[in-house]
């Protein structure tokens, strides 16, 4: 790797790390990681890129500071992590892996619970009882941000790292919002969604800096390679569909 | 072609040693840069300083002699104090940070809160009258750094506690006057709204809670020529309506039956959290009976914004009576009484508006809610404002309501204005 690579940051496990390699080498980028504890790899048939594998919660800020001019990150981090942005923007949305929605998950015994209108009522009577309806959540910035644009304002978010969905149960929190694609590990914690309580359906998507490669154009040329591939591919999985 | 391949190859490398040049400029330059004030924090100059002095000590002065007692309050307080007051809702405009311990804690954007925390710890008396006065900085995050947008102010301001009469209304209204009669602004423009007969106008049309704070956050949003019918659909959509298409349609009451039978014979083996099967048995019930239809909101809407629209930016004196249900008539006429109960310093000029449309706060006042104006070069700049909180003891976890009005200013701002820098 040399200074002057484009480096494009993608998750360095978990669910993200096999599809996204799975999707660059079915776009004819294969990535080359010569072990699984390297940090660096590279793409053989493209010169001039270097691989950084980072956790999935950092890719955003890796493309903000410029450690990173490309990054392929799922829509609900990015949004949720991003700190400048005037600095990075969305080269390729819905680049067709990852899926997920961000979702309420309220307890089961909430039988009254069946809509964001009910939990609106149930945050107005926890004010009552000078109390504030409790959300844990990975996600507080995109979390608040859906309850003001619905009015609703009696809540205080919970950040949390590891396994929310016991939130409820363990009484640290009333209620959660967390990633789910089928909604099964919510309902073996004994949560259920509820209607209108999705709050964004994210997928991968590819990210850049727009502020470190304006002035470098072999960076751009080499962006310009990548789009090219990863749009041909979108392109012909459409139709092939 | 081997020349020809290498000239080529030179020229990317001399573009790469310039690309590689002006990033380290650019880096160089990152570390040299002298490190700048914050964007929004305040310097207050000599003159500035002398001023706040002076201003702070006569204001001080006319508080005592109404017998306001000075009360400093922490800087630093637990953001839970913020949220239980306003809701998460003010969590975007807190500077918010974790101790060591993890404990979430937020510097202060306004003294309130903290005022009736301290009486809540000191046991208040809720047949007793409190009142209190206070200055210093506050902090409020901006979402967009507009150029005349502080995010470290001085607020200096009032609280009447104890007292929900007409005259308490009155008396921090002449107070919040006397306070600017001692600066330099003499005319002045009071924009007063009355939110608590207006709640009480939706309960008594079959609005719930939820379905109120929906309607007066949204309400001031609509554009003059908006339909209310995008508004009704978006309660619609949040299941704040009832979904029942005709009278006969008894699917959702059925449901609602279902739901009873089974929280009744499994209640002991759910975890209910903080709340109890009995909370969530009445609220099934009450769903059963509290359903409005989408017919009934879009005419409730209407009226009231006609009433909004009609009334707002009038003179609180030439009002006459009109068509409009009792209590949204009682709203106007409540705030005639407070005004005609004001006294107003000689040397200011105070116009009295009637004015529905607040953007802020309507979920949190209780009763009236005022902006103090003032008009600069044509533009109206907001010094100040104040309202009735009655509601704000409980939500800090007292055990009883007590009533509650206050105001207060940036008095940084207005000692712009005085030196025109605004």
């Amino acid at each position: 790797m040399t200074s002057s690579d484009l480096t494009l940051a993608i998750s360095s496990s978990g669910a993200l790390y096999d599809s996204t390699l799975e999707f660059l080498n079915n776009c004819g980028l294969e990535v080359n990681r010569p072990n699984k504890r390297r940090y660096i790899g590279e793409i053989p048939a493209l010169a001039g890129v270097s691989i950084l594998f980072q956790r999935s919660a950092d890719i955003t800020w890796k493309v903000e500071e410029g450690n990173a001019d490309l990054g392929i990150v799922g829509y609900d981090r990015y949004l949720e992590f991003q700190t400048n942005p005037e600095y990075t923007q969305i080269l390729l949305n819905n680049l067709g892996f990852g899926a997920c929605s961000l979702a309420f998950g309220v307890p089961e015994s909430w039988f009254d619970v069946s809509s964001i209108a009910d939990l609106a009522e149930v945050a107005t009577d926890f004010k009552r009882k000078g109390l504030n309806l409790k959300i844990a959540s990975k996600f507080p910035r995109l979390t608040e941000h859906f309850l003001i644009s619905n009015s609703i304002s009696n809540f205080s978010i919970v950040p949390s790292s590891g396994t929310l969905e016991i939130a409820p149960e363990m009484g640290s929190a009333d209620i959660i919002t967390d990633i789910t694609s089928t909604g099964t590990t919510m309902k073996a914690n004994k949560l259920k969604t509820i209607s209108g309580g999705i709050i964004l359906d994210s997928e991968s998507c590819l990210i850049v800096n727009s502020q470190s490669i304006s002035d470098q154009s072999n960076k751009l040329a080499i962006i310009n390679q990548i789009v090219t591939k990863l749009q041909s591919y979108l392109s012909k999985r459409v139709k092939d569909a | 072609m081997y020349i020809h391949d290498n000239s080529v190859e030179q020229s990317f490398s001399i573009l790469r040693s310039i690309v590689e040049f002006v990033s380290m400029e650019k880096q160089i330059s990152k570390y040299s840069l002298p490190i700048s004030k914050l964007e929004g924090m305040f310097i207050s100059d000599t003159n500035h300083l002398n001023l706040k002095n002076k201003l702070t000590n006569s204001i001080h002065e006319a508080f005592s002699k109404s017998e306001y007692i000075s009360i400093d309050c922490p800087i630093l307080e637990p953001t839970e104090l913020y949220e239980r007051k306003s809701g998460g809702e003010i969590s975007k405009r807190l500077y918010s940070f974790s101790e060591p311990n993890g404990k979430k804690v937020s510097l202060r954007p306004e003294f309130t809160s903290s005022i009736i925390r301290i009486l809540i710890e000191s046991n208040a008396n809720s047949s007793s009258e409190y009142r209190y006065q206070y200055f210093g900085p506050v902090f409020r995050n901006q979402e967009k750094n507009l150029p005349s947008s502080t995010k470290q102010f001085t607020q200096l301001g009032a609280e009447l506690i104890g007292n929900n009469s007409i005259q308490s209304d009155a008396e921090i209204l002449s107070l919040s006057l006397e306070c600017i009669s001692k600066t330099p602004i003499k005319n002045l423009t009071i924009a007063i709204g009355n939110v608590g007969p207006i709640r009480e106008f939706l309960g008594n049309s079959g609005f719930t809670e939820a379905l109120t704070d929906f309607t007066l956050d949204n309400i001031n949003k609509l554009q003059v020529d908006d339909s209310t019918k995008a508004l009704t659909q978006k309660a619609l959509e949040l299941g704040l309506l009832s979904k029942v298409v005709s009278d006969t349609d008894s699917s959702t009451e059925d449901k609602i039956l279902k739901l009873l039978t089974d929280l009744e014979s499994k209640k002991d083996s759910y975890n209910f959290g903080r709340r109890t099967a009995d909370e969530v048995a009445e609220r099934l019930r009450k769903k059963q009976i509290n359903s409005l239809k989408s017919t009934e909101y879009n005419k409730i809407l209407t009226v009231l914004l006609n009433f909004f629209r009609e009334f707002s930016k009038t003179n609180v004196v030439s009002i006459k009576s009109t068509s409009y249900p009792q209590e949204l008539l009682n709203s106007i006429s409540y705030i005639s009484n407070v005004v005609k109960e004001v006294s107003i310093p000689k040397n200011l000029d105070v116009t009295f508006l009637i004015d529905f449309e607040r953007n802020r706060g309507l979920t949190y006042y209780t009763g009236i809610i005022f902006d103090i104006e003032t008009e600069i070069n044509q533009n109206t700049k907001t010094i100040g404002g104040g309202g009735r909180y009655d509601g704000l003891f409980r939500a800090l976890g007292h055990h009883t309501d007590i009533p509650a009005i206050g105001f207060a200013v940036n008095i940084d701002e207005i000692i712009s204005i005085d030196r025109g820098e605004t």
